[in-house]
């Protein structure tokens, strides 16, 4: 029963979390979004000159393949504690920087079109995405495959959530700007 | 297929699509924002800039009374200067809204309607709309003065005589945004929300907050 449901939240959490990174990546790799990213990362405390661009698009590759491979079955068990590295390097990225009192700023995290910035929910809501990739730990790829019926939905359930909260946030910055 | 089995699908079924809900829900919210944010007021002078001295003048009101515009007033009050015109569609929509804020905010503004155009009807114009309670000057050099381009047009004058905001009025919220940069002390309502290095580049409001894409 219990390696059960932990099967299903863990695949759930994988598609889950391969559609984010992927985002994330696809974001990156675009050339166009470089200025963007410097700017965001420099926000953060990271100077990347002009030249050193395409680290960006290497990164955002990164995030794309590691994105992928977990859901690929032999590659998951790698793909999982880097994952769960990206996430944790985020979430402590954006807790120094609202340390250094950054709060505020452009958080990078809908891409150039977004606009939700560093903020203490913000960074709550990053710890929701590691306790996510803590259960990637907890589930093979594909050890039931009756349970697929079951992951999709609940992989849909947690997208549509991560949306909603990513809304609420949006609406909060709007609400504070208003009074 | 047992019952167990069916009320899980159910129940799945009812998860996603409550999820649905609430996603559609917060996406609503998030464009209610967009849409009733208080609209600034169109901030267009080449003649005056906020925080300077607005141009004193003495001026003959319809009914023959002098009233002061600018320069040292002895009520010490704010002077809002409403410029208007009989033949403007937008400015006959607006006198409600705007004797009634004239007269919320009393205590601290005065209202002077401002029109030019001798060849107007400005006095049937004034008992259509029951403005005997407020001074009305027609005068084609208090226009020219304040650089007053197009109509309806409002600059709200502060106790000490300077161009506290000024805009195009098309509405209530417009008017409101003027009362409101002037309490903030900012030259106008945008300045609030897009600081002017942002505003410039957008001439928005609101630059849109979407809630998608990843990680930074």
């Amino acid at each position: 029963m219990a390696s059960s449901l932990a099967l299903l939240f863990g695949n759930a959490s994988a598609l889950f979390l391969a559609w984010l990174l992927v985002d994330s990546g696809w974001h990156k790799r675009q050339t166009a979004n470089r200025d963007y990213y410097r700017g965001v990362y420099a926000g953060y405390g990271l100077l990347i000159g002009e030249r050193w661009g395409w680290s960006i698009a290497l990164w955002g590759w990164l995030e794309l393949a590691v994105g992928i491979a977990l859901l690929v079955d032999p590659l998951r068990s790698v793909a999982a504690p880097l994952a769960a590295g990206l996430l944790a390097g985020y979430f402590a990225a954006i807790g120094a920087a609202l340390l250094r009192g950054r709060g505020g700023e452009d958080c990078g995290c809908a891409g150039p079109d977004g606009a939700l910035t560093i903020s203490a929910a913000l960074l709550a809501r990053n710890a929701l995405l590691l306790l996510l990739a803590a259960l990637l730990f907890s589930a093979q790829f594909g050890a039931n495959a009756a349970l697929w019926w079951q992951t999709v939905p609940a992989s849909a359930v947690l997208w549509l959530g991560y949306q909603s909260l990513q809304q609420l946030l949006a609406n909060r910055q709007k609400i504070v700007a208003l009074y | 297929m047992d019952f167990l089995l069916l009320s899980n699908i159910a129940l799945w079924i009812l998860v996603v699509l409550l999820s649905v809900a609430v996603y559609a829900l917060t996406r609503q919210v998030g464009v209610l924002f967009e849409r009733v944010a208080p609209a600034g007021a169109l901030s267009v002078n080449k003649q005056l800039e906020v925080g300077q001295a607005a141009p004193a003048m003495s001026l003959a009101t319809l009914d023959s009374k002098l009233v002061e515009i600018a320069g040292s007033r002895a009520s010490g009050k704010s002077q809002l200067l409403f410029f208007v015109s009989p033949d403007c569609p937008i400015c006959k929509t607006l006198l409600p809204a705007l004797t009634s804020a004239a007269r919320a905010e009393r205590d601290w503004l005065e209202l002077v309607l401002a029109s030019d155009g001798a060849e107007q009807d400005h006095n049937g114009y004034v008992k259509r709309f029951n403005l005997q309670s407020f001074p009305y000057v027609v005068s084609e050099i208090l226009g020219q003065s304040y650089g007053v381009a197009k109509l309806p047009y409002a600059v709200v004058v502060d106790e000490a005589g300077k161009v506290a905001s000024m805009g195009i009025i098309n509405s209530r919220e417009h008017l409101d945004s003027l009362f409101e940069a002037k309490e903030r002390g900012l030259a106008s309502i945008q300045d609030y929300f897009n600081p002017p290095s942002t505003a410039a580049d957008s001439g928005e409001l609101f630059t849109e907050v979407t809630a998608k894409g990843t990680q930074p």
